[in-house]
């Protein structure tokens, strides 16, 4: 087990030099280089080239590659031009809203979405399994931000219930602990935005999962010891059934991003999603640069993490 | 379709014995094309069926757009701004006067495009890698497989954003940045589907024969991959329609005045024309949701007809 875990760990590492290759060479391709947006247009040819060469950037692209990510290993994530600070700054003061809301519609989406599963698994073809169906096939198929702008106009606009937009009410700040319930309540539209959107798939892959374990040779048993209805399903047959859906769950982390994207963006509120979306609208590479980088070794770790939690809670794979 | 004719036949003997068969019946049972199978198979659903005559509806209105499309999509008129729905313009105009029911329906053509040939560029992409990996595995299989991890990595709408950033966005671009990053999902099935097929006694002995690796992989080991590749194709298809969607209303994918059912959805993002002028961001995005809810159902129906061990 130890071993998988180390090897697993290794493995990681080629996927993560990948990731930041392919990140150095979107750099690259960008129009213009650092220079061209700092110096002013009366410099002169030969002290752009002094400049050019005194910031390394007449070096061999391989240089400059090591160059970049030595920094990167030393925690310098570059310097934000038009917010005139580091980016690993910015990144510190936006992490804090993007996991808020994604750890909250998570919360949300499997909460609701495991009961349903399993309850869509044991009475297959039922008149709400197939409804859950639909429903299903609806949140997998309605955009992100159709499903934001229908929520704020019902209520928001039409209810009036919660706020369409932002983190904290404009204007106002709150003591401890007002300032959490104020952000919660801000939180409310977003988180069920993202919520209902996750909830499709897990119930899906909770019921799909579930399926095939209530047909195993073991719940057979159990039922025939006589155990009750409630324990081989819950007890027996959801333990097994939920060790798929972790795998899933690390599988689902870019989508998650993805959809915190939009959902921050519509919602104005001043997460990760909103640092990437706005430094594209801006230009401000450096920024772009980071964010694409944390949010894949996020999604690498996260799959790492699951794989672990596989390996540690499934005795029957062995992995040699 | 291998050993699925079997188990179709039995069931559907099984079924036609209820009404008494006669042995002439059987007979013609015993040779049934796959095709035929798939489609006893396909028309018992009814959400996939829902899912097609949808679909094919959708599909018929948009290019058929120049045809029955009310006015001409991009005439603007300044005095004609943002008016409701009437006999004149049945959705409305928009910001800048133009009929909202006609660049809906030309919209219709720019996002059900983008959809096709991106899922192709994918298909390419996925299809070509994954049998390398599959066929010849080893080393081969190791750098393609981790080149499709790194790119998995990556969450799709910051690094499209980030990409439509550097390339510059428009129509062109769009599908590109769509394709690109997509074909990772096939890659993996028909890397998958290539490792089973490749032990099969028919590849040895097209090997025994002389076959060219070539001949074998295009010509032995595809065909019979093509069921789950239908499918995920298909299912891709409705993911493209999203993607451009989402790229669009970030003002990153499709730029005005080429309408999009995307970049139409931009309107919505005044909160005054979301309460009061619903026909800008209704139709759009209800025609995003339809379409890709169709294409979802005909997928799912697919894959139950085309292989069903991928069912629940």
């Amino acid at each position: 087990m130890q071993k998988y875990i180390i090897r697993r760990i290794l493995q990681a590492i080629p996927i993560l030099l990948g990731v930041s290759i392919i990140i150095f060479a979107l750099t690259q391709a960008m129009p213009g280089d650092p220079l061209s947006h700092m110096m002013d247009p009366n410099i002169t040819k030969e002290d752009l080239e002094s400049a050019r060469e005194k910031l390394g950037l007449n070096d061999p692209k391989y240089v400059q590659y090591f160059r970049w990510l030595g920094e990167l290993l030393s925690g310098n994530l570059g310097f934000s031009t038009k917010y005139s600070k580091p980016v690993g700054d910015l990144i510190k003061e936006r992490i804090g809203p993007t996991f808020t809301l994604s750890l909250l519609a998570l919360t949300i989406a499997l909460v609701f979405a495991i009961p349903i599963g399993v309850y869509s698994a044991t009475k297959q073809y039922s008149k709400w399994d197939n409804l859950f169906t639909v429903f299903a096939f609806a949140g997998i198929s309605i955009p992100v931000f159709f499903l934001a702008l229908v929520l704020i106009w019902l209520f928001a606009l039409q209810l009036q219930w919660f706020p369409s937009g932002g983190l904290t009410t404009p204007g106002v700040t709150y003591e401890f602990p007002k300032n959490i319930f104020n952000m919660l309540y801000h939180l409310v539209l977003p988180s069920m935005t993202l919520a209902l959107l996750y909830m499709a798939s897990f119930m899906r892959y909770t019921r799909s999962s579930m399926l095939e374990v209530i047909r195993q040779d073991y719940i057979r048993t159990a039922r025939a010891k006589g155990l009750s209805e409630k324990v081989v399903i819950y007890k027996h047959a959801l333990r097994n059934a939920l060790i798929p859906v972790i795998t899933i769950l690390g599988l689902s982390l870019p989508g998650m991003f993805s959809g915190a994207l939009v959902t921050e963006t519509i919602f104005s509120l001043p997460g990760m999603g909103t640092l990437s979306y706005n430094a594209v609208v801006q230009r401000d590479y450096p920024i772009l640069m980071a964010t694409n980088l944390m949010f894949a070794i996020w999604t690498i770790v996260g799959n790492l993490l699951a794989d672990i939690f596989y390996a540690l809670v499934d005795p029957r794979i062995r992995y040699d | 379709m291998r050993n699925k004719p079997n188990d179709m036949r039995s069931e559907e003997i099984l079924k036609k014995n209820k009404n008494k068969t006669t042995d002439k019946e059987l007979k013609t049972q015993q040779i049934m094309s796959p095709g035929r199978i798939f489609w006893i198979r396909f028309r018992r659903n009814k959400l996939a069926i829902t899912g097609t005559i949808v679909l094919l509806i959708l599909a018929s209105l948009s290019i058929m757009a120049p045809w029955i499309a009310p006015h001409d999509p991009n005439t603007t008129n300044v005095r004609y701004r943002e008016k409701p729905p009437s006999a004149e313009h049945p959705l409305g105009t928009d910001t800048l006067g133009r009929d909202v029911l006609s660049r809906l329906l030309y919209g219709g053509r720019i996002s059900m495009t983008v959809g096709v040939v991106a899922v192709a560029i994918s298909l390419s992409i996925g299809i070509l890698l994954g049998s390398l990996a599959g066929y010849y595995r080893g080393w081969v299989d190791t750098v393609i497989m981790r080149f499709t991890d790194i790119v998995i990595s990556f969450p799709f709408l910051v690094i499209a954003i980030t990409i439509a950033a550097i390339l510059g966005p428009n129509f062109r671009n769009t599908v590109i940045i769509i394709g690109l990053l997509s074909w990772t999902g096939t890659a993996r099935l028909v890397r998958g589907e290539f490792l089973s097929i490749r032990e099969r006694d028919y590849v040895e002995a097209a090997h025994a024969i002389g076959a060219g690796e070539g001949r074998i992989i295009f010509r032995h080991i595809l065909p019979n991959a093509m069921a789950p590749i239908i499918v995920s194709a298909t299912l891709g298809m409705a993911s493209a329609v999203l993607m451009e969607a989402y790229l669009s209303f970030l003002g990153l994918g499709v730029q005005q005045p080429i309408p999009s059912w995307g970049n139409m959805l931009v309107a919505a993002e005044s909160l005054k024309a979301l309460q009061y002028q619903w026909w800008l961001w209704v139709p759009p995005g209800t025609a995003i949701f339809i379409t890709v809810l169709s294409i979802n159902l005909v997928g799912d129906g697919l894959r139950d007809a085309l292989d069903p061990r991928l069912k629940d």
